[in-house]
């Protein structure tokens, strides 16, 4: 009796991952520390269609955006995409995020990234979707209308994710459900980005 | 290859996960569940070794973690309130169940009862070496040891 009780216990270790790996999915990745950038240097003031920006540091790549269209709402501030697609390179170990969905904005004065509807990030083995994720700028993410992080067996799911970049503190709340043992789930993201 | 995991579920209201602790807790009705071991409590601490002396030393990606070997850096487990454990006719409850992976080591504490069938086990504290195979309660003034276990009674063969 005793000792399935100890066996138990020895289960919950494996359990205690699940978090982690959401934390990675932004430790490297910073999921989006440094979009800001990508706002000063859309100064468009037309719509644009079918548009690739990148933005690079010391001949190395750091972001690249790719999207069928992009207009600026000069009122609101804001730069709207249609399916933007975003490869950010974590630095400093140039491991591949790649985060896309079908409509993206950013607000240019408070750098508020918002991406919808079911939005897809994907990191090394990892990968999170949800109905939107919106950045505040100052590093705060949320995952929100339900979120899954998936990773090598382990699915985790809540509807409301945070992420915060500069505490590195992870919260999933409303109702969280965690899986593990539940055969692989791995999408390898460069084969996700293949054109 | 893949591995052939063993399905676990984990229900709470929530999860928190603080790298710069080393600390993840799951809050709110907090729910086990792995083949038939079944687990309850208001609370799940989980410590973590930070990962530069991980005993783990996991080279891959730190997501490599999630798998089974990399679960190595963890270095506690607490549960606490309303702890409830069950597996098939083996029973437990108790306040607090500390698991200290270093020690190999489960302590129960806060009026813990193990119960298997009709056989009860019962202290100040019970604590389970699990590489030991071997456990031991600890009892005080206040709360003794106190063992029952139901043996049939003698003769009882014979009425059949």
């Amino acid at each position: 009796m005793l000792r399935r009780l100890a066996v138990f216990f020895l289960v919950l270790s494996l359990l205690a991952v699940i978090g982690f790996a959401l934390v990675k999915l932004t430790e490297r990745a910073g999921l989006m520390p440094d979009l800001s950038g990508f706002v000063t240097d859309v100064e468009i003031d037309m719509a644009a269609k079918g548009i690739e920006l990148t933005h690079g540091n010391e001949g190395k790549l750091i972001w690249r955006l790719r999207a069928e269209s992009a207009s600026y709402d000069q009122e609101k501030g804001l730069v709207l995409v249609q399916t933007p697609n975003i490869d950010y390179f974590t630095q400093p170990s140039d491991k591949l995020l790649h985060v896309r969905a079908p409509q993206g904005s950013v607000h240019q004065e408070s750098s508020e990234v918002h991406f919808w509807p079911e939005v897809t990030a994907l990191y090394e083995k990892a990968s999170l979707t949800a109905k939107e994720i919106m950045y505040d700028g100052q590093g705060l993410l949320t995952a929100s209308g339900g979120a899954i992080v998936k990773q090598e067996g382990v699915t985790l799911m809540a509807p409301v994710m945070h992420f915060d970049l500069n505490a590195r503190v992870f919260v999933a709340e409303g109702g969280v459900v965690v899986e593990s043992g539940t055969g692989k789930i791995f999408t390898d993201p460069l084969k996700a980005n293949a054109p | 290859a893949e591995e052939n995991l063993v399905p676990t579920k984990v229900t709470a209201d929530r999860l928190t996960y603080s790298q710069e602790g080393n600390r993840a807790v799951f809050e709110g009705k907090v729910h086990v569940v792995r083949q038939d071991m079944e687990l309850w409590a208001d609370r799940i601490e989980i410590d973590l070794r930070p990962n530069g002396d991980g005993k783990s030393g996991a080279s891959g990606p730190d997501m490599a973690f999630a798998t089974t070997e990399g679960a190595s850096r963890i270095n506690r487990i607490i549960a606490l309130g309303n702890v409830r454990m069950r597996r098939g006719q083996s029973e437990g409850k108790c306040r607090k169940a500390t698991y200290l992976a270093d020690k190999s080591m489960i302590i129960l504490e806060g009026d813990p009862v193990l119960k298997e069938g009709e056989n009860t086990l019962q202290g100040k504290e019970i604590r389970i070496y699990i590489n030991e195979n071997r456990s031991e309660v600890i009892g005080n003034t206040k709360r003794p040891v106190e063992m029952i276990f139901v043996t049939p009674e003698k003769g009882a063969e014979k009425k059949k």
